[in-house]
């Protein structure tokens, strides 16, 4: 009796222990840790068409929609897509295509531009800046397809109520009163010629904020610029609460912020092997993407909390393209 | 006793009255009705397909992580434990080291590890630091806390020393291990939760993901997992404990 | 300053070199004022943990019955992650303009602080030498006096051991505020993680773990002076032999704060 309860408990033991040894053969295929392994066999610009294509978001949920509705629609035109995990910003996600850890991302000219070439100057015109953006992808081994007419800039923004109380409407209003604004953005504006830097820059702005506050780019900040724990943010022009009203952008009168359209940019090897039926492929999305889009996508997720799989799918199907 | 039974019985009336609440709130919902953010929209929960799977994978994630490094703790409490019986000063200074360990700050150690470290190594190697204390602790106190009448009448009876181990010290120290890998495994369950910071995904993530798109249901959903998660693994290892010692059911029976 | 002097001015080698050069921390604040931060937030936390809860498990250790609150208030603090109170609470504390800091941290240490002080007080008093309470009792003291005079400094060695865990805890847990939009030494952590800045990294960690550890050691000494030589834990009483004393486990656990 005793012994057949002894060996059950065994069993239950040797269960777990099984467990984890299921762990420990399951943890090198799954893609949470896949920016841990170095990528095998992906440099070498083979044509296997079974070969997958590895897509990256920015940690900001615009990024992740345009990454699933790009991803989504090559899957269903028959590429193996892996579409991984956000990590960061671009600083976290450039040197992953650098060293060959994925293989495309969805980007934005202007910003990406100031990112690979940060001493070149910021141009509100589409084309000057895809120009820009081209060429200094050229050095690293990258390339970007046709960029989209959909748009989403870096903004300024501020609760309308108080822009009007300190009459504020340009980014160089604010000099005047600073000591009052604490600026809020994603922990990465810190060390961006576009964002901080270039407001402190006295060549440019020369605003000194009462202070900078790191937060998650998304809800989180304009939930701390709607309770005025910061008064200003560094976010997007397809805000939804832009187009509510709630938010003013301030007009950027001294040209820092640069056009920001959406663009595909992948590594040179991958755009070789895939060839032309990728990149009409691409084309095909971005041709169809408008900045009203973005906008409802960023309603979708920000305000109904939808995620940004199931926004992508819906507009994929609405626009007919699955 | 019946005052308990009495108590028991209103509690699964009220679960029971609040289950049917629930599902017929869920059933006149739809994923539409989403302009709000009350603290728990229970159609993401239920009726968007993914869902389930998400958490499902979230959780497993979380789960794995778990039993890893409370594996690898345990090989490595083992030997040390090995280590401390056969050559008893070496406990102290090994008592020491572990208890050290356990001390310095989780977010601290995950933070400095993962500028070394790859993040699952990293993590790894935090998370089996903090279970090596308690896992060290009572390994030793089950070995050496068999009655020394015990194992001289297993030296009396002929057994070699590595026979008695294994049928004589290891299953009376069973109940005193097990209870020890219970308590690692409640605690790595939580700290599994902060390795969150560094991208580990599981149900951390979920909380965090929650927070930055300012969503109360992801982290309640999150957290509810979580501890639900630690309560299973509790009670399964107590299941253990009590199925791994039949002699003392017997003897209290 | 010009721009090119900003980019290049946040380039240090070395952990050393961060930790020293104030320039590198223009966006993350300076140092004494982030540990500043870190520290009054636990030991607010803890001040009024200890306030209410030594009274309490004072009274509570009088009452067999009391076993069952006693239990459901240690798990109090053990039972959700503090990692979704501070979330949850930091979401609401928007919502009422209450801003980030410091309810929702303040709230979610006052609910780790609640196990390990309350635990060793309750024990702390249960265990006192019941001998002892008959003989103040004999010399005419009052229930309050008994409790005051007797029972607390003979509970000391126990409540202190108690509140130098939580203080542990409570500094090993607080940097998880800054991943919330708060500040203190975990915004070095946040920052550094979310920049990538090894050395901000670094810092952060040991700023951390050298906070906890004076804690840890200012207790101790503390616990040293107040306890008198009899009565600290280990040390041989009379009648020990015979009676059987129930020694609680207070370990540092600076670990499960973070993680309950």
């Amino acid at each position: 009796m005793e012994f057949k309860r002894r060996r059950r408990a065994l069993i239950a033991l040797v269960m777990v222990l099984g467990l984890l040894a299921g762990a420990c053969g399951d943890k090198g295929s799954t893609s949470s840790d896949s920016g841990d392994d170095d990528s095998s066999g992906s440099g070498s610009g083979t044509e296997k068409s079974e070969e997958t294509i590895r897509l990256a978001p920015q940690d900001f949920a615009e990024s992740k929609t345009l990454t699933e509705v790009y991803g989504q629609y090559l899957k269903a035109k028959g590429y193996t897509i892996e579409i991984q995990p956000a990590k960061g910003f671009r600083e976290e996600v450039y040197p992953g295509l650098r060293d060959g850890d994925i293989d495309m991302i969805i980007d934005y000219t202007g910003s990406a531009a100031n990112e690979l070439d940060p001493d070149g100057t910021p141009s509100a015109d589409s084309d000057e800046t895809y120009d820009r953006l081209e060429a200094a992808l050229k050095d690293e081994g990258l390339v970007a397809y046709d960029y989209s007419e959909a748009e989403d800039k870096n903004a300024l923004v501020m609760l309308k109520s108080f822009a009007e109380e300190n009459d504020i409407t340009t980014i160089s209003d604010i000099k005047p009163v600073q000591d009052k604004i604490v600026l809020g953005g994603a922990a990465d504006c810190a060390t961006r010629t576009d964002c901080l830097l270039g407001y402190q820059d006295p060549g440019i702005y020369g605003i000194t904020f009462k202070e900078f506050k790191a937060l998650e780019y998304g809800p989180a900040l304009t939930a701390a610029l709607d309770a005025n724990e910061i008064q200003a943010a560094q976010y997007q022009t397809t805000a939804p609460a832009i187009e509510t009203g709630e938010f003013v952008v301030l007009e950027d009168d001294k040209g820092l912020l640069s056009a920001d359209n959406i663009v595909p940019v992948m590594r040179s090897e991958v755009a070789e092997a895939y060839g032309d039926e990728l990149q009409e492929a691409l084309d095909e999305v971005s041709a169809k993407l408008t900045t009203e889009d973005l906008i409802a996508w960023n309603v979708g997720t920000d305000v109904d909390k939808e995620e940004p799989e199931d926004v992508a799918e819906a507009w994929l199907e609405e626009s007919g393209l699955l | 006793m019946t005052r308990r039974r009495i108590v028991l019985a209103l509690v699964a009336c009220v679960v029971g009255v609040g289950a049917v609440a629930a599902w017929q709130r869920i059933q006149d919902l739809s994923l539409e009705t989403q302009a709000t953010n009350p603290i728990v929209r229970w159609e993401w929960v239920f009726l968007r397909e993914d869902t389930p799977a998400e958490l499902w994978e979230a959780t497993l994630q979380h789960l794995q992580l778990t039993l890893m490094a409370v594996g690898i703790g345990f090989v490595l409490a083992s030997v040390l434990a090995a280590v401390a019986l056969r050559f008893r000063w070496t406990f102290p200074p090994i008592t020491a080291f572990t208890g050290f360990l356990y001390t310095v700050p989780s977010v601290a150690l995950f933070g400095i590890l993962v500028t070394y470290y790859s993040n699952t190594e990293a993590a790894l190697i935090a998370l089996v630091s903090y279970t090596l204390l308690i896992l060290v602790r009572n390994i030793v106190a089950g070995i050496a806390g068999v009655p020394r009448a015990v194992v001289d009448a297993a030296d009396g009876l002929g057994m070699s020393r590595v026979r008695r181990l294994l049928t004589v010290e290891l299953p009376l120290a069973v109940p005193v291990i097990v209870a020890g890998l219970r308590v690692a495994t409640v605690t790595t369950v939580g700290l599994v939760g902060i390795t969150a910071i560094i991208q580990l995904g599981g149900l951390g993530s979920l909380i965090f993901e929650g927070f930055n798109s300012q969503y109360y249901t992801k982290m309640v959903v999150g957290s509810a997992l979580s501890v639900g998660l630690a309560v299973a693994l509790d009670l399964l290892f107590s299941r253990a404990e009590i199925a791994l010692t039949p002699w003392a059911r017997r003897r209290a029976s | 300053m010009t721009l090119a002097m900003l980019l290049a001015a946040d380039d240090p080698t070395s952990l050393i070199e961060w930790l020293t050069d104030s320039a590198t921390r223009v966006r993350s604040g300076s140092i004494p004022e982030q540990a500043w931060t870190t520290v009054w937030h636990a030991m607010a936390a803890l001040a009024v943990v200890v306030a209410t809860m030594v009274p309490l498990a004072v009274v509570l250790a009088h009452h067999r019955k009391a076993e069952l609150v006693s239990t459901w208030l240690v798990n109090i603090g053990r039972a959700v992650p503090t990692v979704t109170v501070v979330g949850l609470l930091v979401i609401v504390s928007l919502r009422n303009g209450l801003g980030f800091e410091p309810w929702p941290i303040l709230i979610a240490l006052v609910l780790l602080a609640l196990p390990p002080v309350f635990t060793n007080t309750y024990t702390g008093v249960r265990g006192v030498d019941p001998g002892a309470v008959d003989a103040a009792r004999a010399m005419g003291l009052s229930t309050t006096g008994v409790m005051t005079r007797v029972e607390l400094p003979l509970a000391l060695p126990l409540i202190l051991g108690g509140v130098r865990t939580a203080a542990v805890q409570l500094l090993a847990t607080e940097p998880i505020a800054a991943f919330f939009g708060g500040t203190g030494l975990g915004l070095y952590l946040y920052l550094g993680l979310a920049e990538d800045d090894v050395y901000q990294v670094q810092a952060g960690a040991v700023l951390v773990c050298a906070v906890a550890l004076t804690a840890d050691l200012l207790l101790a000494l503390l616990s040293r002076v107040l306890v008198p030589r009899g009565l600290r834990i280990g040390a041989a009483r009379p009648g020990d032999a015979s009676r059987s004393r129930r020694r609680p486990d207070a370990p540092p656990a600076a670990a499960t704060a973070a993680a309950s």
